[in-house]
């Protein structure tokens, strides 16, 4: 009885404390460093940062697109081919851990990956370091922000403070969020009402729709994987681990195709279909996809302010 | 001021303590209400993150919990990182913090997986509802029941439940989702039980509530122990302003005095000189230089002896400097020389200044120029040696007049007895042997007889050596002797009373006070006609003193001179007869010499039944 009592309380808290929108706008502007995100934003599209030169962040990063490179898996120097698809760069500051496996725990952790992965950058700080320290630019921009100049921690906190500023705000979606009921049509508001219906809301939620939580592919229905990929269970090695992703963000889900930690799903249509019948596990109505994918093309955002005004 | 100058900066040094102290303890009560409202925002936030693990069943934005593990976690970053934790005593070890730290970890990750739990439970309890109106069978809709209330299940119920779930038969497809919801919710059940007991068992919040208590406790006596050392702190420098106050006070008031004493020290007609413990002047006043015209810059550094006149022998400097080396103070007077090669005489003190130890650190003297004074005292014992000396000469000639009264008669005497005799040898008659050799007996005799009274005078002029004790009366009728035949002649009375007294005395003093004051009688006597002229001698003895009372009828002193007759040169008399010393010298001689009294007073006095006035003369002696 006791405890029954302790629940009741508990919710009825609950329903103060969490009863706040579960979707909210990413904010118009958001605070960051201009200074490393200036240095940062030169890192960030510096090949240098790659073992012959031949790779930058943005080459699996492309900020003219989605923030994603549009192929089922990256591939890396001397054209290796990576296992997972590259998420958006979009936007990646308001995700709680980084990577499909959440292995790093923000974004600076995250920048350090690429640098490392043999099929991606495959070289290492001491050489990108002995790489940048050649360029005036790097050496004085370094020393003028951080004390000890160059090194690995002040690169990966350089891009990281960039990446902060790429967020993509004020989507058609958010403007609906603050208020502006016309900002979405007919159908795409009734996208929005069947994605909460649906249930896509209890994972895809908070600012960045997604972002927030690890979650199984194919809670309901087994999904069919490379039998080479584990998901989670492959940093942590517990069973329940495996095929649990980090559940990716929804914001400029339209631009960002293939979808999946594989890349396997080239259309949306196909996309919601399967998360529908693997995460949720309900029989779809046909004429409900066109609605929920109109739903998500609504959340593509502005591109961020931050690029339109460095002009190289 | 080396002492004001320690107060000083002690002072500083107290107010920089307790300055310090307060800012320190600021500082403390700062970080101890930050700290604490640091741990009571993890307690609130931990309870919220329980808020949300009770609940299984609804959507949630996952952002607001990640967002509580962050505060969370920068939170406990904070308590790790605040320094106060090094200043505590050592129960409260870091230890704790590092467990916080660990609990934390551990709930934290259990609550990711409750979240991923979280979405799919709230997702198919949402769908329940939605699809139980496509149940058809009996099982299903038992199962649908059960469910409406199955949010907290235990593990084994699952377990049964889904044993269950698995045999029932479905008829629709849509039977088959619902069961596989059903199924799906009860094995996130049983991970959600298990999950749940693991973070109870993690006992964050516990751990928490009694960190802050355990915390607050420790922080609270860092807080009283830097409480009570402002407190005494502030105590202390109250009373060193206190006696810092009472002790400038002091000084201030010493200063006034000091200032007075120079002052009276500068102005005094005293001359001061101090010189240190090796006499060499270290300061004088203004009356040295006017005394000795050196000013003090010419005098400082050297020593005294600038001044030496040479008057003085050896052994007098050898007993100065022996005197006030022994640390005792000197008396005496200097004659020393001045800038000029003037004299000046100089009545002194030295005293030596001692310290704490009884060693000598300076001399102080104290002079005053006397020079005026020495010259008239000069002056007055020349006058009083002339005095004397016209004493001598009046009193050589009253002897002289004296003894020719005396021997007028016995020279005539002689004359007429040797002339008759004389005149019988050369005429030859009445020549009668036994005549002539009485005539020459009487001769002979008249002859001894003048013979003693040489003695007499001489006697009297003698001075006396010593004293010596005799009857007053003896004393009395030798100046009566002398004085007789005088008084005899101006058919002057003599009334006596004299008792028989002996003193220790000066008898030839005694003697003249008598020849005096008779003189003084006879002479105003011999003013004096128609009356029978007296002098009462009264002489008694009352206890220890002889009362000596000489009074005459001649008429009494006038009242107007009555005061100065005992002064030097004061005469009544025509200038030939007096000298006006006689009663100065009488009372000299009372007073200086017998130490007794005298004193003079106008009388009626009573002669065969008539009264005259008459002046008497009182001299009291002691016995002796």
């Amino acid at each position: 009885m006791l405890f029954m009592k302790k629940i009741l309380l508990f919710l009825s808290i609950s329903a103060t404390l969490f009863s706040s929108e579960l979707i909210t706008p990413i904010p118009l502007n958001d605070t960051f460093d201009v200074a490393k995100a200036k240095l940062g934003k030169k890192l960030f599209f510096d090949t240098r940062l790659s073992a012959d030169d031949s790779i930058s962040c943005s080459t699996c990063h492309n900020l003219d697109d989605g923030g994603d490179d549009g192929l089922s898996v990256s591939f890396g120097v001397e054209g290796r081919m990576g296992t997972r698809n590259s998420p958006t760069v979009f936007n990646a500051r308001y995700n709680f851990v980084q990577f499909w496996d959440g292995r790093a725990s923000d974004l600076q952790e995250q920048a350090e990956g690429p640098i490392h992965n043999h099929v991606e950058m495959n070289s290492n700080f001491k050489e990108v370091i002995s790489k940048l320290q050649l360029d005036p630019y790097y050496v004085d921009t370094f020393n003028a922000i951080y004390t000890n100049g160059i090194t690995a921690m002040n690169i990966t906190d350089a891009i990281a403070e960039f990446e902060k500023a790429l967020i993509t705000p004020n989507s058609k979606f958010d403007r609906f969020l603050r208020g502006e009921i016309n900002a979405l049509n007919e159908k795409e508001k009734k996208g929005y009402a069947l994605f909460n219906e649906y249930g896509c809301v209890s994972c895809h939620n908070g600012v960045n729709m997604g972002g927030n939580l690890f979650q199984k592919i194919g809670v309901v229905k087994d999904f069919n994987s490379s039998p080479k990929e584990f998901g989670r269970y492959s940093i942590t090695r517990e069973t329940k681990d495996i095929l649990v992703f980090k559940v990716p963000t929804l914001r400029n889900i339209a631009l960002t195709a293939p979808y999946f930690h594989d890349g396997k799903v080239q259309t949306l249509d196909e996309a919601v279909s399967l998360m529908i019948k693997h995460q949720i596990g309900v029989v779809l109505s046909e004429e409900d996809i066109p609605h929920i994918v109109a739903f998500l093309q609504t959340l593509t955002g502005e591109k961020p302010k931050f690029l339109d005004k460095e002009v190289e | 001021m080396r002492k004001a100058f320690f107060s000083s900066v002690l002072a500083v040094i107290l107010i920089f303590i307790l300055g310090v102290n307060i800012y320190d303890s600021k500082q403390k009560i700062d970080n101890f209400l930050a700290l604490t409202k640091t741990i009571e925002t993890l307690v609130i936030f931990d309870k919220d993150l329980d808020v949300f693990i009770a609940n299984n069943d609804r959507f949630t934005n996952f952002d607001i919990v990640e967002q509580k593990l962050d505060v969370i976690e920068k939170n406990i970053q904070l308590i790790s990182q605040n320094s106060i934790f090094n200043q505590l005593d050592t129960q409260f070890d870091h230890q704790k913090i590092v467990r916080l730290e660990k609990l934390f970890a551990q709930k934290k990750k259990l609550i990711q997986d409750v979240k991923s739990i979280n979405a799919i439970l709230s997702n198919s309890y949402r769908f329940l509802p939605k699809i139980s109106t496509y149940l058809y069978t009996k099982d299903t809709k038992e199962i649908y029941t059960i469910m409406l209330s199955i949010n907290h299940v235990s593990s084994q119920e699952a377990k049964r439940y889904i044993e269950i779930v698995e045999t029932t038969p479905y008829k629709t497809e849509k039977e088959k989702i619902f069961l596989n919801h059903v199924k799906i919710i009860l094995i996130n059940l049983m991970e959600y039980n298990r999950l749940i007991q693991e973070i109870e068992n993690t006992q964050l919040g516990e751990n928490l509530k009694s960190f802050l208590k355990e915390y607050e406790a420790v922080a609270q006596k860092s807080i009283d122990y830097a409480t009570n050392s402002i407190i005494v702190l502030f105590v202390v420098l109250v009373l060193f302003i206190i006696s810092y106050l009472v002790y400038s006070y002091k000084v201030v008031f010493r200063g006034i005095q000091f200032e007075r004493f120079r002052k009276t020290v500068e102005n005094s007609d005293n001359i001061v000189v101090v010189t240190d413990k090796d006499e060499r002047i270290k300061y004088v006043n203004e009356a040295f230089t006017k005394t000795t015209g050196y000013t003090p810059s010419e005098v400082i550094g050297k020593k005294p002896n600038v001044l030496k006149s040479n008057m003085h022998s050896k052994e007098f400097y050898e007993d100065l400097w022996q005197t006030i080396h022994s640390g005792k103070k000197w008396h005496g007077e200097f004659i020393n020389v001045d800038k000029y090669g003037n004299l000046s005489y100089e009545k002194a003190s030295i005293t030596p200044v001692l310290n704490k130890n009884g060693e000598i650190i300076e001399f102080i003297a104290l002079k005053l120029d006397i020079t005026e004074e020495v010259k008239a005292r000069k002056k007055l014992e020349e006058k009083q040696e002339q005095l004397k000396q016209h004493a001598k000469m009046a009193a050589l000639g009253e002897m002289l007049e004296n003894i020719a009264h005396q021997w007028r008669q016995p020279l005539s005497v002689i004359s007429t007895a040797a002339s008759g005799l004389q005149l019988n040898k050369e005429t030859g008659m009445n020549f009668d042997p036994q005549r002539e050799i009485d005539t020459l007996a009487l001769i002979n005799e008249t002859a001894q007889n003048l013979s003693k009274t040489i003695n007499d005078f001489s006697d009297f002029f003698k001075p006396d050596k010593e004293k010596t004790r005799f009857l007053i009366q003896h004393c009395y009728s030798q100046s009566m002797k002398i004085l007789e035949s005088k008084l005899h002649s101006d058919n002057i009375i003599i009334q006596e009373n004299i008792e028989d007294i002996s003193v220790f005395s000066f008898r030839n003093g005694l003697i003249q006070v008598f020849m005096n004051i008779f003189n003084n009688s006879k002479d105003a006597l011999e003013k004096v006609h128609d009356q029978p002229r007296c002098i009462f001698v009264d002489i008694t003895k009352k206890e220890k003193d002889v009362i000596i009372v000489i009074c005459d009828n001649a008429g009494g002193i006038d009242e107007s001179i009555i005061d100065k007759i005992f002064e030097p040169y004061f005469t009544t008399k025509h200038k030939s007869q007096g000298t006006g010393i006689g009663l100065y010298m009488v009372k000299e001689i009372v007073e200086k010499h017998l130490h007794g009294t005298i004193s003079a007073e106008n009388k009626e006095l009573k002669y065969e039944d008539k009264s005259y006035t008459g002046a008497c003369f009182r001299i009291v002696l002691p016995i002796g």
